[in-house]
């Protein structure tokens, strides 16, 4: 007995011993070459840059998100197919903007969730995931700034001023759309208790603007002019300098002030005066500053399109000389929605101009078609009408492809019956040029090329001094007003105007201020027509549910046989949009606003 | 596995609770299944050859309506939907026109009417397979050796069209197995194993997309073009929907790539006895290398090839117009307009894992000794494995075990493990964590007071408790660091030299130091029992398991958005399972016959029971509280006839202004007085794993014959499987829909699909995943005797034998687990007829 006990016992110590070797961590321990030391972004102004210049892979491009975008859902477009955002939000389906099918704000992009690595993969772009990853990568940079002290003053200028402009301009992106937030201006732990609640809309977006004035104040005018940005001379026009903060201090301002958001903070269902008025002083401020360095001018006629594409060479970027801020270059030929042509054009789902909206374009002599010396036929709605309309719309017969190639399809043919009207190709009537030109087609072979590529402004000029003029008549009180020592709203509209050779506003429209209000909404609907503006703006007026914008409808006519023209031209309704009060604000995702009550849901969701 | 011959095989055993796998550690946290390979046996060498070969045919296959059925739905749908949509009536197609499509009138019909059936053309009736086989087993007191060496050669059902450009695609497989298994008694004390394994095969598909073709058979419209026209040219719709390509073309035109693939296992052991130390002491040492390679060659073929589309108003034309406006005829461009290019072998990086290495080593020390009744074995294992795929840093694992057993008089027996385990997805506070195990048993039938009852042969009890540690959940590595990636650059200009010289810093994962192994806490009961000399056995099990510290990945964990990242990795998920198995195993002999019949039945059921979801959600929207993949749906109770039923019922949160009679009268789950998808959608059915699993064989003997039927089945499963009628606006519908509702047809099975617009189809699509399936089904002869003697052989067998034979089940068609949404490889069905024989 006792042997077996003991040869039990040697047994056991035998296998004890053998824990006594236990664990050796080193076999387990992580490669060390696998490892990039956090710091490193930090400790010079190359490297530092370069952990901001992914801020910019954040800017969400809205025509390139996911083939086909889109990207207007006011009163301005319609194609019918279903899974298009614009259809979907026509029916008051605003969750719709979760699915990955063309929707820029997507929930639901290709795994994973944040925004890829790689900037020629534009697939992961998502306004909801872009932006709040955005704020996380601010608020760490800045949390750090300190970590950059090889580098001179200038340069840890711009550094911060980068951040402070890309923490407000995506609060501002999340807030246009989804309502007020919790203003996030620290880096935040998982650990972290995160009960913050959600702030209304004008105490968040005066937060935004502190930082959209710091990083005014930081940055340059041009980063050609700085010593950092030699080492980029000619290729920084896309970089955040101080006219971009500027304009979006402006914006961030205004849309605070705009009736939506104002009843939304203090139940005022008017502009905010405050709010206006500092808003067009800051806008003054980026005309003057446009002005006297000559950064950004309006373009001229003549190379009007150069604001939206180019085709002449590869390496350009388009913008021409007054687009303030677009998304900088990715993949030149995905995306193209809103504004392609049946057939010569990239895709076959193409949101058409609705004819409703293409009563905004007036006359040539500058009045309104429903103004009774407009010299307005109906049965010629094509003629003398005003200069834009010719630039950005194809009617029925015009060219759309220059090379005899496009056979039957190098002609425009939307009358009741022709090639081009059905509901695959063309609904309304109408397509736009404003982002294609003769060209862009796969005929004339520009897109393989290379050298065909549109961008989308997100901000220019023109846009600045039409809020300008929303901002001063609004904060200022009539159309004469002015910021002291700038123009004038009236001259501000004049002047966009007569840029595209169309004469100044009537007297009796600029007497008023609800008379040139209603002008100044039709003006930005023609000037900034399908550059995802116009649901933003409609929504901030409360005018999304008003009758007058709810309507779409397309314009019926016949060719005649013989003299090859348009007659018997019939207005009809396609869809009358849904709009309740809930459809001002786009809803949170369920799991969001279950975690912990502060974090409410938008009303009516 | 699946790459295993199975003649190398001597037997499979399957290790389920938490004491007998302790052994194997971390990599037996799911249980462990045994495979042990042939070795040699002292005596004259025996040699096997055997071939067989197989004819597989397509299985249960989703049944899609031809061309005139499809109008005949679409156009019912367009006439319901019209009144809301009268966009949906440009859509229309008259009935001369459907009628076209089944009666082609005239040579020029099908080319402008198409309707084809793309299971037909995509995929052959029956094809063809062949394995062969021959071994050698043998051996003498100092060696013992096994060997064999296997062929396989695998056709593809996909039918591949001559492209008449110069070379062939084709699709097949070639495979080589071999195997030597060698026993050394190097002296009376040692042995040296050594075995060497070997797969090569090369695999030669078409470089086109197989997804394309699979897209093709399950959801290309009949109406969209011939696959090929009269004049050669192939078919291409100006529709450029992915569901709109032509797989017949994509196969036959991109040329083809050729990929073989080379894996080498090689096994050393060392068994030492160490009875002049202590008697009951032996050590072993094992070392373990495999290698894989893969390498891959292709003919690239980018050149475009004519295609062809016609507009089927062409047959309408009015006097004097111009057919060929109707006629699309693709243009060939490309870089290489006429010809093709043929690249030269290179490594294959391409397929996960094709290139791999592992070495792993263990140590082992052993005493079994018996004092008298008492029986006792001691066993301390050490183990490590590196490894490493492609160019990635290598893996590692490390284990300690430690493990005794004691038995008394055959009749008492217990056991004890602790397994201290390491890996190197964890921090260094947490790699190494220590999980015990142990297990008691009692066999009843050998105590005294059970000799007296003769019928029953064998009665035992046994129970294990253990705790269990899991890393395998977490795929990626080093989650307790936050990582970086470093790369890429911004493009502010358009291209080359303006792209920006900063390269990009940012953090890709968030890291969590605290992350540390899962711990699963497994308990099992079982009853063994055998009685009446052998007639019947059965094992009967319990069991349990609490599974916690479950790793949930960031991208699975719900924090505020504004956190503005995914969450680190924690362990923060619980889940608890329970179940049972029974097995039977009947044998009798009657005479110069043999009946045999094994019967089993799995049921096992998981529940979640903390997963950090948001705590305001209703509890019928939370995971918590069910299995892993409930299904969810919205629910229906029956149609809405009449305008009157829509009126009546709950308004929808959106588009609630598309409702039309006929669609789904939906449950107000939530009863908060609106239809919400999201909010609504209540746990339907089951999960899509099954929880019961059923398993029959049964056979039958006579002197050379033998048969044997298997059966598997299992019920308590749903699966949703989408099948999308007018996906993306096509013409393309399927069976169920051509019993649809209609105002003369109230009680039909199935709904009336929507055309542009939208409705939902609430829980129609979760289809009772339940199933019966004839397994195997085999008749073989095995020749012996004299006769046979002459010849020089020793036994010879013919069989002729099916598998996955029939397939009963409410499901649309056999597809396997995970292909639900576009569909996945067809399952098949196969015939087999081949001979074993032995000299």
């Amino acid at each position: 007995m006792r042997n077996i006990v003991n040869k039990i016992k040697y047994v056991f110590l035998i296998l004890a011993g053998s824990f006594l070797f236990g664990g050796c961590e080193e076999y387990l321990d992580q490669a060390p070459e696998a490892a990039i030391d956090p710091n490193d972004a930090y400790i010079s102004f190359i490297n530092f840059q370069g952990f901001t210049e992914d801020l910019y892979n954040c800017i969400v491009d809205v025509a390139r998100c996911t083939p086909p975008t889109d990207y207007n859902f006011g009163d301005d477009t319609r194609m019918n197919v279903s899974f298009l955002l614009g259809y979907q939000f026509d029916q008051g389906n605003y969750w719709a903007w979760m699915n990955g099918s063309s929707s820029y704000f997507r929930l639901m992009p290709s795994t994973p969730a944040w925004p890829l690595l790689n900037p020629s993969e534009p697939n992961g772009r998502s306004t909801w995931w872009n932006s709040w990853y955005g704020i996380r990568k601010a608020n760490l940079g800045l949390a750090n700034i300190d970590k950059l002290v090889n580098a001179t003053q200038e340069e840890k200028d711009l550094i911060k001023g980068q951040l402070y402009f890309f923490r407000a301009y995506f609060h501002f992106t999340l807030m246009r759309d989804w309502g007020g937030l919790p203003y996030i201006d620290k880096l935040l732990a998982a650990g972290d208790e995160m009960r913050y609640p959600r702030l209304n809309y004008q105490e968040t977006a005066l937060k935004a603007d502190e930082d959209f004035a710091k990083a005014a104040e930081l940055l340059p005018v041009n980063w050609d002019d700085t010593q950092a940005g030699q080492r980029t001379l000619g290729n920084n026009r896309q970089r955040i300098s101080k006219i971009m903060a500027l304009a979006f201090q402006g914006k961030n301002l205004l849309y605070a002030a705009s009736p939506l958001m104002n009843q939304e903070s203090t139940g005022d269902a008017n502009y905010n005066v405050e709010l206006s008025k500092k808003a067009a002083i800051v806008f003054a401020n980026v005309i003057d500053l446009s002005n006297s360095t000559g950064m950004f001018q309006l373009q001229p006629w003549e190379t009007y399109s150069d604001i939206f594409y180019t085709d002449k060479s590869e390496k350009i970027v388009p913008g021409g000389t007054e687009v303030i801020m677009n998304a900088p270059a990715y993949n030149r030929l995905r995306g193209g929605n809103t504004t392609g042509l049946p057939n010569c054009g990239f895709l076959p789902q193409v949101s058409n101009p609705t004819a409703n909206y293409l009563k905004y374009w007036g006359m040539s002599n500058g009045l309104p078609i429903d103004d009774p010396n407009s010299g307005y036929d109906p049965n010629n709605p094509w003629d003398n009408r005003d200069p834009r309309f010719y630039k950005m719309i194809v009617v029925d017969g015009d060219q759309v492809c220059n090379s005899n190639a496009a056979g039957y399809d190098q002609y425009f043919q939307s009358y009741t019956g022709g090639r081009h009207r059905n509901q695959a190709n063309n609904v309304t009537g109408y397509m736009s040029k404003k982002l294609w030109g003769l060209t862009q087609n796969k005929f004339d072979n520009v897109l393989t090329g290379g050298r065909y590529f549109y961008l989308i402004p997100i901000i220019r000029l023109s846009d600045v001094y039409l809020m300008y003029a929303e901002a001063v008549v609004n904060g200022y009180g009539t159309p004469q007003s002015s910021v002291p020592g700038n123009i004038t709203a009236v001259q501000a509209v004049n002047t966009i105007r007569n840029r595209a050779t169309v004469p100044d506003l009537d007297s009796k429209y600029t007497a008023t201020k609800e008379a040139f209000m209603e002008q100044l909404i039709i003006e930005r609907a023609v000037e900034l027509s399908f550059e995802n503006l116009r649901w933003n703006d409609l929504r901030r007026w409360l005018r999304n549910g008003d009758p007058r914008y709810l309507d779409k409808t397309e314009l019926l006519f016949d060719r005649d046989p013989v003299t090859q023209k348009a007659i018997n031209f019939q207005e009809r309704l396609i869809v009358r949009r849904t709009v309740t009060e809930r459809n001002n604000w786009l809803p949170f995702p369920l799991d969001y606003v279950s975690i912990y009550p502060e974090f409410k849901q938008n009303p009516g969701w | 596995m699946k790459d295993i011959d199975v003649n190398e095989v001597e037997s499979i055993s399957i290790l389920k609770d938490a004491s007998a796998t302790a052994v194997y550690g971390v990599k037996g946290a799911n249980g462990v299944i045994l495979i042990t390979t042939k070795r040699g046996a002292i005596g004259k060498p025996v040699l096997s050859v055997s071939a067989t070969t197989t004819s597989k045919f397509v299985s249960k296959v989703l049944s899609k309506l031809d061309a005139y059925d499809t109008y005949l739905i679409k156009n019912a749908a367009i006439e319901r939907e019209v009144a809301i949509n009268e966009a949906s009536w440009g859509d229309y197609t008259p009935l001369p026109i459907v009628q076209r499509y089944r009666n082609q009138q005239n040579l020029r019909y099908p080319e402008a009417y198409p309707n084809v059936d793309w299971l037909e053309e995509t995929i052959k009736d029956y094809t063809f397979d062949t394995r062969a086989n021959i071994n050698v087993s043998g051996g003498t007191e100092f060696a013992k050796y096994f060997s064999s060496l296997a062929y396989n050669n695998q056709s593809d059902i996909f039918k591949i069209m001559d492209n008449g450009r110069g070379y062939k695609p084709g699709m097949g497989f070639d495979k080589f197995n071999f195997r030597t298994n060698l026993d050394l008694n190097l002296t009376k004390t040692t042995l040296l194993k050594f075995n060497l394994a070997g797969i090569y095969s090369r695999k030669r598909s078409p470089q086109a997309d197989l997804g394309y073709t699979l897209l093709a058979y399950y959801q290309l419209p009949p109406n969209a073009f011939l696959p090929r026209y009269e004049d050669g040219r192939w078919g291409k719709s100006n529709n450029i929907d992915m569901r709109m390509a032509n797989s017949a073309a994509m196969m036959a035109n991109y040329g083809y790539s050729t990929t073989t693939s080379t894996n080498l296992t090689t096994d050393i052991g060392l068994s030492q006895k160490l009875d002049f130390i202590t008697k009951g002491l032996s050590f072993n040492a094992s070392l373990s290398f495999d290698n894989s390679f893969g390498s891959t060659s292709a003919l690239v073929d980018n050149s475009s090839y004519p295609t062809k589309y016609i507009d089927p108003a062409i047959e309408d034309i009015l006097e004097g117009e111009d057919p060929n406006k109707y006629i699309t005829i693709g243009p060939i461009s490309g870089s290489n307009q006429f010809t093709w290019v043929e690249t030269p072998w290179g490594v294959n990086d391409e397929s996960p894992g094709s290139v791999a290495r592992r070495l792993y080593y263990q140590a082992q020390l052993n005493y079994a000794r018996e004092f008298g009744k008492h029986d006792v074995t001691a066993t301390g294992v050490f183990t490590r494995e590196q490894r490493a795929t492609g160019n990635e840093f290598q893996r590692f694992r490390e284990d300690w075990v430690a493990r005794a057993t004691y038995n008394y008089d055959n009749r008492y027996l217990a056991e004890f493990n602790g397994a201290y385990n390491g890996s190197e997805k964890f921090g260094p506070a947490y790699r190494f964590a220590f999980f015990p195990s142990g297990a008691v048993g009692w066999t009843v039938s050998n105590e005294n007071f059970m000799k007296e009852i003769t019928w029953l042969d064998r009665l035992k009890l046994r129970y294990s408790y253990g705790l269990i540690g899991d890393d395998s959940g977490l795929s990626q590595r080093w989650l307790y660091e936050t990582q970086w990636k470093y790369g890429g650059k911004m493009p502010f200009s358009a291209v080359g030299a303006g792209r920006s010289p900063y390269t990009i810093y940012r953090e890709s994962v968030l890291g969590n130091p605290d992350i540390h192994w899962e711990k699963a806490r497994k308990s099992n009961l079982g009853l063994d029992l055998t009685v009446f000399k052998n007639f019947l056995s059965a094992n009967v099990e319990y069991f349990t398991e609490d599974r916690t510290d479950i790793l949930l990945l960031g991208s699975q964990r719900i924090l505020p958005p504004y956190f503005g990242s995914d969450a680190p990795t924690a362990n923060v998920g619980r889940v608890k399972k329970n179940g049972y198995e029974v097995e039977l195993r009947f044998n009798k002999q009657l005479g110069a016959w043999h009946f045999w019949l094994n019967t089993s039945i799995t049921h096992a059921v998981d529940k979640i029971i903390d997963k950090e979801e948001p705590q305001l959600l209703d509890s019928h929207l939370k995971d918590e509280g069910y299995q892993i993949a409930q299904n969810r749906s919205v629910i229906s109770f029956g149609y809405l006839n009449t305008w009157d039923d829509i009126y009546a019922s709950t308004a929808l949160s959106s588009n609630d202004g598309q409702r039309l009679p006929g669609d789904y009268g939906l449950l107000d789950f939530n009863g908060d007085g609106v239809l919400d998808g999201t909010k609504d959608a209540a746990p339907y059915g089951y999960s899509t794993r099954p929880q019961n699993n059923y398993n029959m064989s049964l056979g039958a003997d006579y002197k050379g014959f033998s048969g044997m039927l298997q059966f598997y089945g299992v019920n308590n499963v749903t699966r949703n499987i989408m099948i999308s009628n007018f996906v993306s606006n096509l013409d393309v519908a399927y069976d169920h829909t051509l019993d649809y509702w209609s105002k003369e047809n109230p009680n039909a099975s199935s709904f009336l699909p929507r055309w542009k617009t939208s409705a939902s189809t609430a829980q129609y699509y979760l289809y009772d995943g339940s199933y019966l399936r004839l397994k195997t089904a085999e008749l073989a002869y095995t020749f012996s005797g004299n006769n046979l003697k002459k010849l020089g052989l020793s036994s010879l067998k013919i069989f002729l034998n099916g598998n996955d034979l029939i397939f009963w089940s409410k499901l649309p068609d056999d597809r396997e687990y995970g292909t639900e949404k576009y569909g996945g490889y067809p399952n098949t069905y196969r015939v087999n007829l081949g001979f074993d024989l032995k000299f």
